[in-house]
């Protein structure tokens, strides 16, 4: 049952790309397709709930999942031509493996197996040991073990007269559900869901990257992403950062390209993903906020304004349904830690960027990405201000990153010595969405994409 | 490029604590799993979080599903002479529900705060303390075990 659930996931996520956003690579719909899944799946889990249909029943949920998968196929056939869609999907993967055979460089095929090496050890770790990070323990995992005992997700960790609930317990139930859906299928631990998402994370980054870069640069580069230490870490733990990160940096990513290539195919695909990423954990609200002004922006240049206003009405309908859910059927009021009035002052500020230039910089927690960004940036500033280059993607990560840190200054502490480790704890996991960005960055700007493609390509 | 890349990598993991830790865990100490490969997937909890693991494994599978377990005073799991067996997270009432749902457990110090209490059916016994909570207490005492009230 594992497998057959796993490759349910895997398919119905490929038939929603296929037909979302049928003009994407064949290795990026590869990469993205078991996100979708899993994010298409907790959508499902928790409507069903709503109805009171018992969630912890595998046959039910395995028959409605096969029952869209079947649809999703049915509509790719009817809409364009599946059978014909296949083949051009089948072909482009054979000329995949053609031009990667064409072009095979030694530098590539070392980095391509220190990759292999790298995800094998993340996933050997992650499917072997058991759960025991705090965060999991007392929060998302434990909801999902209880799901999957109570068939529910106004379960007995709520009950107000003996509550075991945190505020990870109240995050947007995307871990939680496909934790219990882990569970339903036979395994025995949710690291194993977080470790897929990591191998989604490396082959969709190389496909992007293919797009800027030659094969020797986006292995290069991808590699450098998925040994980045601290994500590597939380990538075999069961953690929901590297969830969120795969969902806002990828849907980050393909809104990029979209607006850099006038493609309505990565919009859409774009704004799918920071939908899932709304539902993973509740800082993705402020990436949601910055993607949709920059997919609105985007809509305008290109007169097509309709799908992301379309989309920003379901990410706030998909917001407010948790928002609500908590409200009114758990019945809790979760604590306000962020204060929305401004109140500038100089001390706190200070003492937050102080850690957060701690942590940032942090050669332990993040290698040489950072530095790594921050010298291309600086040998690349001519071509920023001649050619613009990449102004785009620059504005999307330091926009977000700014206003990043401005949510962590809007909260109700004083970053004394001895309160909350927020800069220690969320906001150091948090950059993991702006890796990728980072890397991106230095990977497709003018400068390495000439040096790959004119000296490193062969 | 080739001798660029092999020293890029060669580089990161020898001068950079991070990398090289990241190649220890993942790729030179995947091997030595192996010598795990028997235990079942308490043993492994048991092996990464210690006693405090052992200790609610005992209690969750020495209980009924429906039991409300009285814990042990902090200065018995953290007595003041001596190193306590038992990490931190034990005075956690969510972190130790995760280890023994759907039993449900009340903290000595609660015992007059708390109506479950009243519902009380089992005793953790930790360090010989608990034997006091039940009567009649049986004769032959163990340092850690569960008893029905």
């Amino acid at each position: 049952m594992e497998v057959f659930g796993l490759l349910l996931l895997f398919v119905l996520g490929l038939a929603i790309t296929h037909a979302v956003a049928r003009d994407l690579p064949a290795l990026l719909k590869t990469g993205v397709a078991l996100p979708i899944g899993f994010g298409s799946n907790a959508f499902l889990m928790f409507l069903l709930d709503l109805v009171h249909v018992p969630i912890n029943s595998m046959a039910v949920l395995l028959s409605i999942e096969t029952v869209l998968v079947l649809a999703a196929l049915g509509y790719c056939f009817y809409k364009a031509d599946a059978a014909s869609a296949l083949r051009t999907t089948g072909q482009r993967v054979r000329g995949l493996w053609t031009d990667v055979g064409r072009r095979l460089h030694p530098a590539w095929l070392v980095l391509f197996g220190a990759m292999m090496v790298m995800v094998a050890g993340v996933l050997v770790q992650a499917f072997f040991w058991p759960v025991f990070i705090y965060d999991s323990i007392t929060g998302f995992d434990f909801v999902a073990r209880v799901v999957q005992q109570e068939g529910t997700l106004n379960n007995s960790i709520f009950d107000p007269a003996y509550p075991l609930y945190t505020l990870r317990s109240l995050y947007p139930p995307m871990a939680a559900l496909n934790f219990a859906y882990w569970y339903g299928l036979g395994f025995s631990s949710s690291q194993g869901v977080v470790a897929l998402f990591y191998v989604s994370m490396a082959v969709s980054f190389y496909a992007l990257l293919r797009l800027y870069t030659t094969h020797p640069g986006a292995a290069l580069f991808t590699l450098l992403l998925i040994i980045t230490p601290e994500f590597a870490n939380f990538s075999a733990m069961s953690s929901s950062n590297p969830v969120c990160a795969f969902y806002i940096s990828i849907g980050l990513l393909c809104l990029y390209v979209a607006c850099a290539q006038v493609s309505g195919a990565y919009g859409t695909l774009g704004m799918l993903l920071v939908l899932f990423g709304l539902w993973t954990r509740p800082e993705a609200i402020v990436f949601a906020v910055f993607a949709g002004m920059f997919a609105l922006y985007t809509g305008i240049r290109h007169r097509a304004v309709v799908k992301p206003l379309v989309f920003g009405v379901v990410w706030v309908v998909a917001f407010g349904a948790w928002q609500f859910y908590i409200r009114r059927v758990l019945g809790i009021t979760p604590p306000e830690t962020l204060s929305l009035t401004v109140a500038f002052d100089m001390g706190k500020l200070a003492r937050m960027l102080d850690k957060v230039w701690t942590v940032t910089f942090d050669v332990r927690y993040y290698g040489i990405v950072v530095y790594f960004f921050l010298g291309m940036l600086l040998i690349n500033l001519r071509n920023l201000f001649v050619w613009r280059d990449r102004l785009a993607l620059l504005i999307l990560l330091l926009g977000g990153w700014a206003i990043y840190v401005l949510v962590f200054y809007q909260i109700d502490t004083d970053y004394k010595a001895g309160s909350t480790n927020w800069i220690e704890d969320a906001y150091r996991r948090g950059l993991f969405c702006f890796f990728p960005l980072l890397l991106f960055y230095t990977a497709s700007n003018r400068l390495t994409s000439v040096l790959f493609k004119r000296y490193l390509d062969v | 490029m080739l001798a660029g890349t092999v020293a890029l990598l060669t580089g990161l993991v020898y001068f950079n604590s991070g990398y090289s830790q990241i190649h220890e865990k993942y790729i030179r100490n995947v091997w030595t799993l192996g010598s795990y490969d028997s235990l079942t997937y308490d043993g492994r909890l048991e092996v990464k979080l210690g006693f405090t693991a052992t200790y609610l494994h005992m209690l969750r599978d020495s209980t009924p599903a429906n039991a409300v377990i009285l814990f042990p005073p902090d200065s018995v799991l953290f007595p003041h002479d001596t190193t306590s067996l038992f990490n931190p997270l034990i005075r956690n009432r969510r972190w130790v529900s995760y280890f023994i749902y759907p039993r449900k457990l009340v903290y000595y110090e609660e015992r007059d705060t708390l109506p479950l209490y009243r519902q009380v059916t089992h005793v953790a016994v930790a360090a010989y303390w608990g034997y006091n909570e039940v009567s009649p207490a049986p004769a032959h005492r163990k340092r850690y075990t569960v008893l029905t009230r």
